[in-house]
């Protein structure tokens, strides 16, 4: 047996995990939407595209659309590490990390034993702007965050045909930043700015822009407005920006309270959405069971947001993760809700549903928003013999 | 004044002090030992004697009262269930209270404030492990703490107002002064180490709740100043002082997670200097041989191994990493120091679990994963260390599983196979995969990893979110995945999770969805759907039966059960075909045992063969369809156990009679299935035992003992699993019996033929009934015990004959083992009950002579010595005789000299005497005394004895003698001979 102080073992947190095997692998990784992932050394990594030399010496060129990730092999570890925490939406982890893989590579803040030093290639300076700049902005230090994405975006429009990847995404934070302070004039200097930009990106940055339009309008209750903005970019061919219109459409038929066009539209979307898009049928799927649940038409609202957790998760490290937190808890309770407007089986039924979506929820997402909420639900709900492991 | 304390006094960490004073009488450790191996209603029956004992002083008395508290806490500490073990705890707690309350002066207070301080922190710290098991644990457990503090000071106060001198320093150790300060400064050490250790687990209550951080702040310095400044002093020599390092450590580690940047730099400056220090002991190479230094070092390893690693994620870069490779180069040097079995100790394990976890974190992952493969499978097997493989596989599940679908897969399955509470990680784990899956060829996973997700709602009662996931296998992907094996699995249970939701809600929505599934799956699998209606309704009719049997009104379920699974069986291609043949084969087998509880006339009877003859042959079938299988996963490899086991049982009905056939169905069965279940290894092996005694024929004219002998190495088996297992133990104790009264049978029949021979098989009877004995965990009843007693005694005395007449040495040693066994016996049966006197006497006369018989001389004649010390008239001529035997037997197992002449000289002496007082009544046991009087005299005085058969000439004793009657008369004139040859001729 093993001795009772295992009581106390705990597992160390995983945050410093490294997101990829690239210290052990000499080679640079791109890994695509669909299928596998490749590996050679990339020899371009920009706003259009990423190119990929392979050992057997050939070239392959990714479009940035069709590209879910990309790894550096000479990445330090903090930046591996920093990156895994940015992709768990760890900003404050994130940004230390990141800095950290900075000073290292510049050689500071390393005692003599450690001290080393650290070669990397040119990605390295554009990519832990973008990222600190990002993080910054997700911290609320918007001027900072404006400071660092500017800075971004300059050296990309500067230089477009290396390391300047990020440029749409920096862009789009760029407005947010904007758009968060409510500076119109700040926000069209920058458009204006943008201008530099290549043609052909132009039209995604435009895009971000009437994103952004559309959220200002939304904000300030013209909500007709914003959705025909958004009305149009949920049909644009790029997925990002397609996803982002969608969510604006859902968003301006919730403010304008009209439950029927609500349903009709998710419905749609639903319908219309490829598989390979969860993100966009979460945010639908969400959407709709709401409505429903808004309705008192429990069973609908459970079917959508069933559909939500179970068929769309995201996928880790995407922002909208934090959407399928929120289905799981609007599942809960729904099946509270649904128990306490029904009588016999059913409600007990219902609740057993509830007490389990409770703890699904507060074991998936232990440090998340709706943790208190979880386990008030959960010593709600469950039963007292179901409370024993 | 200190006093030179041996250096290093190894092991003394927390225990339970086993109450033994100083002056103990035999049954109040006797009561000790009974309960420490758990035999509570004997020890407790012990303690109510003591307590209620007339002829014990009240103190003594009192000693009962502590022992029947005492015992409340072993209890306690052995209950495995919560809620039982949370009550347990508090009536102990009561009880030892109520004794600390009502006996404020008792020597004993001190020990029981012990007990209570240990048993208040054992439940605090069972409490804080039971968490959202039990409700208001963690508020318990700080109270539970909290007043363990208050009793450990409690303690301390107490001891310092009874000091005692340290003696002076050339005294030396088993001076009775000595002893007295060394008990006494022990307890103080332990009482001040569990204070100091329970403000740290009060402490550690706290973690996490940053509004109770002030708590925890102050309860922890309190805990480092305690320490340092009124233990260490005086206790720096023992390791209860590097344990104490570590709870410092581990206190300072709390501290610096939860301050400031600044501060928390400090604390974990002093969390290093604490934590590491026993490490430190394995530099002397004569420290490391001791075994609690070796634990103690494995213990800090681990904690500085984890506070490395948590230091290391407060930190950036290089920094950080140097102190994971900090982690790994600790955690080499411990094992450089350490024999290589440290590294399979429990401790040990866990500090190659950190090491693995360190190269891991520091980027090593691929050289951390090997390591933690190569623990998982040193643990493999080994039942002690079960808990490895979750915590390995969910590190690797972790670190190595973020691009390898495999890998993931591996963790998640693991979750699920751990049940209902970790079905939410399995389900996150499952998507993870999902999420990775890009190479064409791991797309076979997608399937899997529906179907998991779809099992793990299902088995929460969750059809609605089960229905959906399972329907990703049936309509998602574009139907990539609708002829996969786990699509022909998913549709059944995918009928049935609509099924329960449409009668859940009712609602016609539902009933809609599931008419139409059902129309579509009926399309796209027939046969599978078919089948599965006819396995539900066999499964229905199954558990129907089990119900109807428990509840009495069985109505023939099992059989009907039979036709269903019977049309599966005959379909080969059946997802269900391999579980259908092994089903008819195992409801055949429940049919025919109901048939046969309620058969009353003949004709009801008869029809019972019918169905064990089912059970054999469908058994048969299934075991060849399993051997055909090239994956046996678990559930396939129960049931071809199962098959084996229920095939048997038919075989060795009476109706059925073929034990032979027993032996076939289960040759070589554990090679061939993979991890097979020990319990049902063991139903087998016994079942395989009992056909090796049918095949025996004891009752007939020959019987075949190579049959008994193959019984006796399926025994071997049995006891060589139980030693690794403890599951089976019933079996082993039915085979033991079952083999021991083999031999008695064996015995009984060879008396006349061979006497020899069936000496040697009543022996060997008794001897595995003894291994019965010693297994039982129920208490025999006392008359089973005595009959056990005295056919051991019986054997022992029979084989000490035989010795003797060979004058065999290893004869010799055989008898002595088996009095020694017979002594146990007698004393166990004292133990049952009030024994009139005269058989409480005859009983320790008894075990005065297995005493004396096994070769404890000394103990023997030190008993005897009392009894005829009282009696010097000799009144009482067996205790005499007893006594002298004794002396005898130590003389002739002593080497010749003048000590042994004088023992001889002594019983030569004290014989005549006897004999002298018997010669009144001349009767057998006069004769057998004298005879016994020249045996002695023949060892040392020959020229004496010649005189002896002289004078008895001369009184016309001899050559008569006894006539013949007793056999004395041949035993003389063969001594006399003897006697005279050694003698030289008197002229």
């Amino acid at each position: 047996m093993i001795p009772a102080l295992a009581f106390t073992i705990l597992t160390a947190a995983m945050s410093g995990a490294p997101a990829s095997t690239s210290q052990e692998r000499k080679l640079d990784r791109v890994t695509p939407r669909k299928g596998p992932p490749a590996e050679g050394t990339i020899v371009r990594d920009t706003w259009k595209e990423v190119v990929l030399r392979l050992s057997s010496g050939s070239e392959t060129t990714f479009r940035v659309e069709d590209v879910l990730s990309v790894e550096y092999a000479d990445a330090p570890d903090a930046m591996k590490a920093g990156l895994a925490d940015f992709e768990a939406g760890n900003w404050e982890e994130a940004l230390t990390k990141i800095t950290s893989a900075e000073e290292a590579v510049q050689g500071k803040g390393l005692d003599s034993a450690t001290a080393k030093k650290i070669t990397v290639r040119s990605w390295f300076g554009p990519w832990v702007t973008f990222h600190r700049g990002y993080c910054l902005k997700e911290l609320h230090r918007i001027e900072d965050a404006l400071r660092e994405l500017l800075r971004y975006v300059d050296g990309a429009l500067k230089e477009p045909n290396r390391d300047s990847r990020f440029l749409a995404r920096a862009c789009e934070a760029v407005m947010e930043c904007y758009r968060g302070k409510a500076d119109e004039p700040g926000m069209a200097a920058f458009l204006e700015r943008v201008k530099a930009a290549p043609r052909e990106v132009q039209g995604k940055i435009q895009q971000i822009a009437s994103v952004q339009q559309g959220e200002m309008l939304l904000s300030s209750g013209k909500v007709a407005e914003a959705q025909a903005i958004f009305q149009r970019l949920a049909e644009s061919p790029d997925v990002d920006i397609r996803t982002s219109g969608t969510l604006g459409v859902i968003r301006c038929h919730q403010k304008s309270d009209q439950p029927d066009a609500l349903v009709r539209y998710c419905e749609n979307v639903i319908k219309t959405t490829p598989l390979d898009q969860p993100g966009l049928l979460l945010l639908a799927s969400l959407a709709l069971g709401e409505a429903y649940g808004n309705r008192k038409e429990y069973r609908k609202a459970v079917g959508a947001l069933v559909d939500a957790i179970v068929k769309y998760h995201p996928g880790r490290g995407t922002e909208l993760v934090r959407e399928h937190e929120r289905a799981l808890y609007t599942l809960a309770k729904t099946y509270e809700a649904w128990s306490a407007e029904s009588t016999g089986d059913l409600k007990t039924t219902a609740r057993i549903w509830a007490a389990r979506t409770w703890r699904e929820l507060s074991m998936e997402y232990p440090n998340g928003r709706y943790r208190d909420e979880a386990n008030a639900g959960i010593a709600r709900c469950e039963a007292p013999e179901e409370k024993k492991p | 004044m200190r006093v030179a304390a041996p250096s290093l006094i190894a092991g003394f960490l927390i225990a339970w002090a086993a109450p033994r004073a100083a002056a103990q009488s035999q049954e109040y450790d006797l009561a000790v030992l009974l309960a420490e191996r758990h035999w509570f209603d004997l020890a407790t029956e012990i303690f109510v004697n003591i307590k209620k004992s007339g002829s014990l002083s009240h103190e003594k008395r009192v000693d009962g009262e502590f022992g029947l508290a005492w015992i409340e806490s072993i209890k306690a500490e052995s209950e495995t269930k919560p809620e039982a073990k949370l009550e347990l705890y508090n009536q102990a707690t009561e009880t030892i209270l109520k004794f600390i309350e009502t006996h404020g002066n008792h020597p004993r207070r001190s020990e029981a404030l012990s007990v209570f301080g240990d048993l208040l922190q054992k439940k605090g710290k069972f409490l804080l492990g039971a968490g959202k098991s039990l409700p208001n644990a963690a508020k318990e457990a700080e109270e539970a703490f909290r007043q363990a503090q208050t009793r450990f000071l409690s303690l301390v106060e107490n001891l310092k107002k009874s000091p005692v001198e340290p003696p002076p320093a050339d005294v030396a150790e088993s001076d009775p002064r000595y002893q007295a300060w060394m008990a006494w400064d022990q307890k103080m050490m332990t009482a001040k180490y569990n204070y100091g250790v329970s403000l740290f687990h009060q402490a550690d209550a706290y973690k996490g709740d940053r509004k109770r951080f002030e708590e925890m702040k102050d309860l922890i310095d309190k805990m480092i100043a305690f320490f340092e400044q009124d233990f260490m002093w005086d206790y720096e020599r023992y390791l209860l002082a590097y344990s104490a390092f570590i709870y410092m450590g581990r206190g300072c580690q709390l501290l610096a997670e939860n301050s400031e940047t600044a501060k928390a730099e400090e604390y974990w400056k002093k969390c290093f200097s604490y934590v590491e220090k026993p490490i430190f002991l394995l530099s002397d190479p004569a420290n490391r041989k001791l075994e609690g230094v070796r634990e103690l070092a494995l213990e800090s390893a681990m904690f500085t191994l984890r506070a490395k690693m948590a230091y290391g994620d407060t930190l950036r870069g290089g920094k950080a990493s140097s102190q994971y490779q900090d982690a790994v180069k600790i955690a080499e040097k411990v094992f450089k120091h350490l024999p290589p079995t440290a590294k399979r100790e429990p401790y040990g394990v866990l500090v190659r679990i950190e090491q693995a976890r360190a190269l891991c974190k520091s980027g090593r992952i691929r050289e951390g994963t090997r390591n933690l493969q190569e623990i998982r499978k040193d643990a493999a097997g080994d039942p002690a260390l079960g808990w490895v493989d979750n915590f390995v596989i969910d590190i690797i599940g972790e670190y190595a599983g973020e691009s390898d679908p495999k890998l993931i897969l591996e963790s998640a399955d693991n979750m699920y196979e751990r049940g209902p509470a970790y079905f939410s990680k399995a389900i996150a784990k499952y998507r993870s995969a999902l999420s990775v899956i890009r190479k064409p060829e791991d797309r076979r996973y997608i399937p899997h990893c529906w179907k998991q997700i779809a099992e793990c709602y299902y088995w929460q009662d969750r059809w609605i979110e089960a229905a959906q996931a399972y329907d990703m296998i049936m309509t998602g992907y574009n139907g990539e995945f609708l002829t996969s094996p786990e699509a022909t699995k998913a549709v059944v249970n995918m009928k049935t999770a609509l099924f329960k939701v449409q009668r859940a809600t009712g609602l016609p929505e539902d009933r809609a969805r599931y008419e139409r599934f059902v129309q579509w799956a009926n399309s796209k699998f027939p046969n599978e759907l078919g089948d599965g209606s006819l396995r539900e309704e066999a499964v229905t009719l199954e558990n129907e039966g089990r119900k109807a049997r428990d509840a009495g009104t069985y109505a023939g379920q099992f059989a009907k059960a039979i036709d269903n699974w019977s049309k599966l069986a005959a379909k080969p291609s059946s997802p269900f075909h391999e579980e259908a043949v092994f089903s008819v084969a195992y409801n055949a087998y429940l049919h025919a045992e109901m048939l046969s509880r309620t058969a009353r006339t003949q004709e009801e009877t008869e029809k019972v063969k019918p169905f064990l003859q089912k059970t054999i042959e469908y058994a048969g079938r299934h075991l060849a369809v399993v051997d055909r299988m090239n994956q046996k996963d678990s559930i396939v490899v129960r049931n071809a156990l199962a098959s084996i086991y229920f095939a048997s049982r038919a075989c060795l009905d009476p109706a059925i009679d073929q034990p032979s056939k027993v032996l076939e169905l289960s040759e070589g069965f554990e090679s061939k299935l993979p991890n097979p279940d020990p319990a049902w290894i063991m139903r087998i092996y016994e079942l395989r035992i009992e056909a090796h005694r049918m095949l025996a024929k004891l009752d007939g004219e020959s019987p075949d003992l190579e049959s008994i002998k193959r019984a006796e190495k399926d025994l071997d088996t049995m006891r060589d699993r139980y030693q690794k297992d403890p599951r089976g133990e019933r079996q082993l104790m039915n085979a033991l019996r079952n083999i021991s009264e083999a031999y008695r049978l064996l015995a009984s029949k060879m008396r006349e033929e061979n006497p020899g021979l069936a000496e040697a098989y009543s022996i060997r009877a008794a001897e595995v009934m003894f291994q019965y004995f010693e297994l039982s965990r129920e208490e025999p009843k006392g008359e089973e015990i005595l009959a056990m007693a005295e056919t051991f005694f019986d054997t022992a005395q029979r084989k000490l004959d035989q010795a003797r007449a060979a004058d065999s040495k290893e004869e010799m040693a055989k008898a002595r083992e088996m009095f020694g066994k017979a002594h146990n016996l007698y004393n166990r049966y004292l133990l049952t009950g009030k024994l009139e006197t005269d058989v409480e006497t005859a009983i320790r006369g008894r075990m005065t002579d297995c005493l004396a018989k096994s070769g404890k001389f000394d103990e023997a004649l030190s008993q005897l010595k009392d009894v005829v010390d009282r009696d010097p008239q000799m009144a009482k001529g067996g205790d005499w005789e007893a006594y002298l035997d004794c002396l005898m037997m130590k003389a002739d197992s002593m080497q010749p000299g003048t000590e042994r002449n004088q023992l001889i000289e002594e019983a030569k002496n004290k014989y005549g005497q006897l004999a002298a007082m018997l010669s009144r009544r001349i009767d057998k046991h006069y004769w057998r005394i004298l005879y016994k009087y020249a045996d002695a005299m023949f060892r040392i005085d020959p020229d004496g004895l010649r005189n002896f058969f002289i004078n008895m000439e001369k009184r016309g004793t001899a050559p008569a003698w006894d006539g013949g009657e007793f056999e004395y008369a041949a035993k003389f004139e063969a001594l006399r001979e003897k006697n005279e040859k050694r003698l030289p001729n008197k002229e």
